[in-house]
């Protein structure tokens, strides 16, 4: 690679990362989620479809602070977790199953948040190693029992290779770099970084701002 | 540094903090919650030392936080020192939650109610001569 292309290769990614980083997403509809205006939210235990046993407990330590931050009283996930299992619901399915509304009235929450991890595994490819989180997020209001938001945010991580002079000293060091990723693979920033892209508004997808939050009323006025 | 390395420099500088600042400023002194659960998550049997992190978190937060003690911390420090059979202070943090998150109040009440009927089972499981011994009657102090 020449110095003259270096420049213009790091433009490129910076565009690829401010428009991954930022981009705006579709408008979704907010009128029911409006009407119900929740001001607090029940984080539920995670429902996990990838093969990785403890991922969903891992993804459920994640979830607090996006939602928090947009304005929401968050229940406490870990308290929320055991009175759950005390009360029978200890598989995260069954939770998931079990009707909203009572879901609602065992804690006196205005809306339940619903997280499925559909992908959250490392995968071998040709000298590299891809990491890969994809969540399902839901969002039921406790007075209908109705969706009011949905989003779905995948995250894809590679090591990059920044190979020593090239040739076959470069292939060694990719094959390290790859085996790595995949014995150790970090998934817990990935899965930050998916919620922070799911629950942004209104550069993204996410929940206009709640009561707690100074912007509250104001972006979704604004975003119309 | 010469400047035509220089320059790549600063456009990948600029497209990290570009990245790093759509997370903006937050709004509570959340310290390291989401990295003490996931390690709460990790080593469940190791709660002497989830106790102690949930209790330097809320003192950080009601400190050089300013107070800013994030929603659910209280309570979730509360449930941790009920687990720890430290049942007077986990109602005074279920307290502390309600107070400061009225959308709490129902499951907090709930919390107390739950603590103190188990705080009386104990009681009079340790003296059983207290407990009456006709139910019709009901429980006399």
């Amino acid at each position: 690679m020449s110095r003259q292309t270096i420049p213009a290769v790091l433009s490129a990614i910076l565009a690829a990362v401010v428009a991954t980083g930022c981009a705006t997403a579709p408008k979704k509809d907010f009128t029911a989620f409006q009407s119900e205006n929740p001001r607090s939210v029940l984080v539920i235990p995670v429902v996990n479809r990838s093969v990785e046993v403890n991922a969903a407990d891992y993804f459920l330590s994640t979830l607090s602070i996006p939602v928090a931050e947009r304005g929401y009283y968050v229940f406490p996930v870990d308290l929320v977790k055991h009175l759950l299992e005390n009360d029978g619901l200890a598989d995260s399915a069954m939770v998931h199953s079990a009707d909203t509304t009572k879901l609602c009235n065992l804690f006196g929450a205005d809306s339940v948040l619903y997280a499925t991890i559909e992908r959250w595994d490392a995968q071998y490819l040709v000298l590299t190693t891809q990491v890969t989180v994809a969540f399902d997020y839901t969002l039921k209001g406790c007075k209908t029992g109705d969706t009011l938001w949905n989003h779905k945010q995948t995250m894809v991580y590679s090591p990059q290779n920044q190979g020593g002079g090239g040739g076959v000293g470069a292939l060694v060091a990719m094959a390290i770099n790859a085996a790595m990723t995949k014995a150790m693979p970090n998934y817990m920033p990935l899965a930050r970084q998916a919620n922070g892209m799911a629950f942004k508004f209104p550069d993204g997808p996410g929940f206009p701002a709640g009561s707690h939050h100074p912007e509250h009323l104001k972006d979704l006025a604004a975003a119309k | 540094m010469n400047r035509k390395i220089f320059l790549p420099w600063l456009v990948l500088t600029a497209a990290l903090l570009t990245v790093t600042g759509c997370a903006g400023n937050r709004m509570y002194a959340w310290g390291n919650y989401d990295d003490t659960l996931y390690a709460h998550y990790k080593n469940p049997q190791d709660h002497e030392k989830h106790l102690e992190k949930l209790n330097v978190l809320v003192t950080d937060a009601e400190t050089t936080g300013g107070g800013k003690v994030p929603p659910g911390l209280y309570a979730e420090y509360g449930f941790a020192l009920y687990e720890a059979g430290r049942t007077d202070e986990s109602v005074i943090y279920f307290g502390k939650e309600k107070e400061k998150w009225p959308e709490s109040s129902f499951v907090m009440d709930k919390m107390i109610r739950n603590v103190r009927r188990q705080d009386e089972i104990r009681k009079n499981a340790a003296s059983p001569e207290a407990v009456p011994t006709t139910e019709a009657g009901g429980r006399k102090q």
